[in-house]
């Protein structure tokens, strides 16, 4: 079990000690302690469940620089910086309004407003293609792979639901 | 299983003739084959002083112990022998049908008994008990064979107890039931009633000549009637077909639920006698269909009934002479719907066997279609699909033309009814002693007579498979839990994880041991090796450790406790299993992690991902921890399903670990990924890993080498090695060429 907890604890982050900075040209530059690196990898460890929590830094080479289990311990302005890197990786854009919906040949089009500007998507196989996760948010990927994000689907007019199998 | 047999009379005479007065009888057994090849009783004794085998045709053999090496029983194909080994030759003693092949398995061990000297209480006492089931098991009432797996005899079976039990599903909701038999009563009651109005209608209203004076008030009475019967038939028909309905969900639901958890609860061996569709299927169509008989079937069945009653009283009671007319033709339609029954259920047999013929070459050649190719035989794959399909349509043209034909003649039949009743109908009509309305009445009636009467012909079709089906889903509700826990399981507690086998023996049919006798004990901690050629029973004794199954005989031991005695799920908590094909569950990793505990914290998950060197590549899949693994994780690759594997048998901390050819599927990057942290996990834990690629287990404290159920060699990596004649030196040398002919 020590061990265990040990091998957990060995990579983990201080937030007292980590902060980051944008390089000249507009790069993440991350510090951990007196170092600096560069073309550091951020990740979500659960980007679904726990998207602002246990964030993970790899380094250039694929080695783990360490886990950050909850940001908000960071300084404003890194947690700024961070923010906005992870903004930049994850774009899954929330769709806040759907216009018009229909289903044909078992494909799903939708006409919607997303929190990045209105789109047209097209969903094949509801099935594997719409997952919804907690506080009825879905994760929706459409047939080019694009995803986005629908938030309180349990609102959703009943038809609409029936179509998107919610 | 007894070891002395029930003997016929003249069997006990030669034996006594045999016999001495001080010889003490261990074993007496009757085979079913003579040294001829016939079928035929042969015996076979043994003493304290010999062997003695009396046949059916007055010979005997007779030899001593002192002589006998060793007995061992052999399985030739169809029919196996029993064979004592002498100093100087191999003797086949007696001969026997696979039927009894289980009565001779422990045979071995008691001979090895009686011959190390052992006194009858030992070698009966002490000795393995012989194993007990027969390797198909037979009804205890008739004696058929039943079917593998099943404890249920369908001949047996009491048809009218099944129906019986089946109405048990429906007592929690009576009142709902008998509701709905009430409407249904009342729906065939109001159902004879539009006639009646019909008929008084013409014989009051519309006929009379002149017509009644108030005659258009009268007719407006008459339709406001009708409507008001048709109002209250749609509602009666609505409620009963909701309470019906809601009925039937409610049953469906209890018995799917019921049936499911009873799954959950057997023993894994169940699932290795049927087949995973099979099980599917009785937990889906299986409980639909009986559903559907309980509710509308029953129902039906009554509405038949009554509706034949209530039209033939009423018919009867018009005009009695009229009515046994008009239903002559009832036979007739009776035979020919019956002997249409019969014959169409073959036909439908038929169809169904062609067409799941037709679906099985599917099932086949789809996938295989590169092999198809490869082998440029497309075309025959054509001809072979288009006679399977020129079957299906043969057969279906036969059914259509049994339905062709069959269809109108009834309906012939029924025309030939209302012929009757116009042509003396009508004459009583003209003759005044029939109404026209009554004339009216009956042919409706008779309209409506006909159609019960053909339900009822088929019912005994749906009762049969409403039957299958009961049988089929009180099977598994009828199959005891083999692997029972005691009345008041022990709390194993936190487990220290030493592991002891006492002569434990398995096996899963009662013929083949898997394990002989095995016996070993294992202190908390140390990392045993499992070794031993394919079928040495490897895994067969990992999984008596999880208690997947209970031992033949002998005793398993954890923490000096037969494991019988301890709370299974409270031991199995605690013992993380790691399999050669790791199975994931739909749903994401980190749900899939914590599958063993799904308290664990966000924290504990990426612990043990870590731990099981899984970490690195979940954080750069895009949903990380939350990615969806699909079914049965078909989305992850073999080492990544591995590795989380690892984690989920890591997060309830086991003491005890085992990891059946947990490295053998994956690629040699990926092995020593998984080594790895394996090298971590074992630590501070009891570990039992099978391993085909043997380096993969030197740093085991001791590992145990299996060959054909028993344990032929024990000691560490260097110790085996030095043998030069062992067996786990031979695996290595083997493996070591094999991997220089590679590297060539």
């Amino acid at each position: 079990m020590e061990d265990r907890g040990h091998n957990y604890a060995d990579h983990l982050l201080d937030p007292g000690q980590l902060r980051f900075a944008r390089s000249v040209r507009g790069n993440l530059v991350v510090q951990v302690g007196g170092q600096e690196h560069q073309g550091v990898e951020v990740r979500r460890a659960f980007p679904l469940e726990a998207a602002d929590r246990y964030i993970g830094f790899f380094l250039a080479d694929g080695a783990e620089l360490g886990l950050l289990e909850n940001p908000a311990l960071l300084d404003a302005q890194s947690q700024q910086l961070l923010r906005e890197e992870l903004d930049k990786i994850y774009f899954r854009p929330v769709i806040t309004q759907i216009h018009e919906i229909g289903e044909e040949f078992g494909v799903v089009f939708m006409e919607v407003e997303t929190s990045r500007g209105p789109r047209r998507l097209e969903i094949r196989g509801i099935r594997t293609s719409i997952r919804p996760f907690s506080w009825y948010r879905a994760l929706v990927e459409d047939v080019d792979g694009n995803r986005y994000e629908l938030r309180d689907w349990h609102l959703l007019p009943r038809v609409t639901r029936e179509i998107l199998g919610l | 299983m007894n070891l002395v047999e029930p003997i016929p009379p003249e069997i006990a005479d030669r034996l006594r003739g045999q016999l001495h007065p001080r010889e003490l009888l261990l074993v007496l057994l009757s085979a079913d084959i003579t040294p001829q090849g016939r079928y035929g009783q042969s015996w076979l004794a043994l003493t304290d002083e010999r062997l003695l085998v009396l046949h059916h045709d007055g010979q005997a053999v007779s030899i001593p112990l002192q002589q006998v090496q060793r007995v061992h029983s052999r399985n030739y194909v169809g029919n196996g022998a029993l064979l004592v080994e002498l100093a100087d030759e191999t003797v086949e003693l007696l001969r026997f049908s696979p039927s009894i092949y289980y009565k001779f398995s422990s045979l071995p061990q008691v001979v090895g008994a009686a011959l190390a000297g052992l006194d009858q209480e030992r070698a009966t006492a002490e000795g393995p008990p012989p194993p007990a089931l027969p390797a198909v098991e037979h009804c205890v009432t008739c004696g058929r064979a039943l079917r593998p797996g099943s404890k249920v005899c369908p001949h047996c079976i009491r048809k009218t107890e099944t129906f019986w039990r089946l109405f048990n599903y429906v007592r929690p909701y009576k009142w709902k039931a008998l509701g709905g038999f009430l409407l249904t009563l009342a729906l065939t009651g109001i159902s004879l009633v539009p006639p009646q109005f019909n008929a008084w209608l013409l014989d009051h209203v519309l006929v009379p000549d002149p017509p009644a004076v108030n005659a258009i008030d009268l007719l407006l009475a008459a339709v406001l009637g009708l409507l008001g019967v048709y109002v209250a038939r749609a509602l009666i028909a609505a409620s009963r077909a909701f309470t019906l309905g809601w009925l039937g969900q409610r049953v469906i639901y209890d018995l799917q639920t019921e049936v499911y958890n009873y799954l959950q609860f057997l023993a894994l061996s169940f699932y290795n006698k049927h087949s995973t569709g099979r099980i599917m299927t009785r937990v889906t169509s299986d409980t639909e269909r009986l559903q559907e008989f309980i509710i509308e079937g029953f129902q039906e069945m009554v509405i038949s009934i009554l509706t034949l009653v209530g039209i033939g009283m009423v018919l009867l009671l018009t005009d009695w002479r009229l009515a046994l007319l008009a239903m002559a033709p009832t036979p007739v339609m009776v035979i020919g719907t019956v002997f249409y029954r019969q014959r169409i259920h073959w036909v439908f047999h038929g169809i169904w066997r062609r067409i799941a013929s037709l679906n099985a070459h599917l099932a086949d050649t789809i996938p295989g279609a590169k092999v198809v190719k490869a082998f440029a035989q497309e075309r025959r794959e054509i001809g072979r699909f288009d006679r399977r399909n020129a079957e299906v349509r043969r057969s279906r043209m036969e059914a259509i033309k049994m339905r062709s034909y069959f269809m109108p003649s009834m309906t012939f039949v029924t025309s030939i009814g209302s012929l009757i009743i116009w042509w003396y109908g009508g004459q009583k009509v003209l003759g005044d002693e029939l109404s026209v309305g009554q004339l009216q009445l009956f042919i409706s009636y008779m309209t409506m007579f006909y159609q019960p009467v053909r339900d009822l012909c088929l019912l005994s079709e749906r009762l049969e498979s409403a039957a299958t089906s009961a049988e089929r889903v009180f099977e598994i509700l009828d199959t005891p839990a083999e692997v029972a826990d005691f009345d008041q399981p022990k709390d194993p507690g936190v487990v220290q994880g030493a592991v002891e086998f006492q002569q434990v023996s398995f096996t899963y049919d009662g013929s083949a041991r898997i394990l002989d006798n095995v016996s070993f004990a294992v202190t908390p901690g140390e990392m045993i090796g499992i070794v031993g050629p394919s079928g040495a029973g490897k895994s067969t004794l990992v999984n008596l450790i999880s208690r997947f199954y209970d031992a033949t005989d002998g005793v398993v031991l954890v923490d000096g406790t037969p494991i019988q005695e301890l709370a299974q799920q409270k031991l199995r908590a605690q013992i993380g299993v790691v399999l050669q094909e790791p199975l994931l569950f739909q749903g994401s990793i980190a749900e899939n992690i914590a599958y063993g505990k799904p308290e664990a914290s966000r924290e504990e998950i990426i612990a043990v991902a870590r731990a099981a060197n899984a970490h690195k590549f979940i954080m750069h899949f895009p949903d990380g921890y939350d990615t969806e693994v699909g079914e049965r994780g078909a989305r992850l690759s073999g080492g990544e399903r591995q590795r989380i594997s690892i984690a989920r048998a890591l997060i309830s901390d086991p003491r005890i670990l085992i990891l059946d050819e947990a490295t053998s599927s994956v690629d040699t990057q990926t092995e020593y990924e998984i080594q790895e942290a394996l090298g971590r996990l074992i630590a501070g834990r009891t570990t039992f890993a099978i391993a085909h690629r043997l380096s993969t287990l030197k740093n085991a404290n001791r590992l145990l080498v299996l060959d054909q159920g028993r344990i032929v060699e024990v000691g560490t990596h260097e110790e085996l090695l030095s043998r030069p004649e062992g067996l786990y030196r031979k695996l290595v040398d083997m493996q070591t060429e094999m991997a220089r002919m590679r590297a060539v």
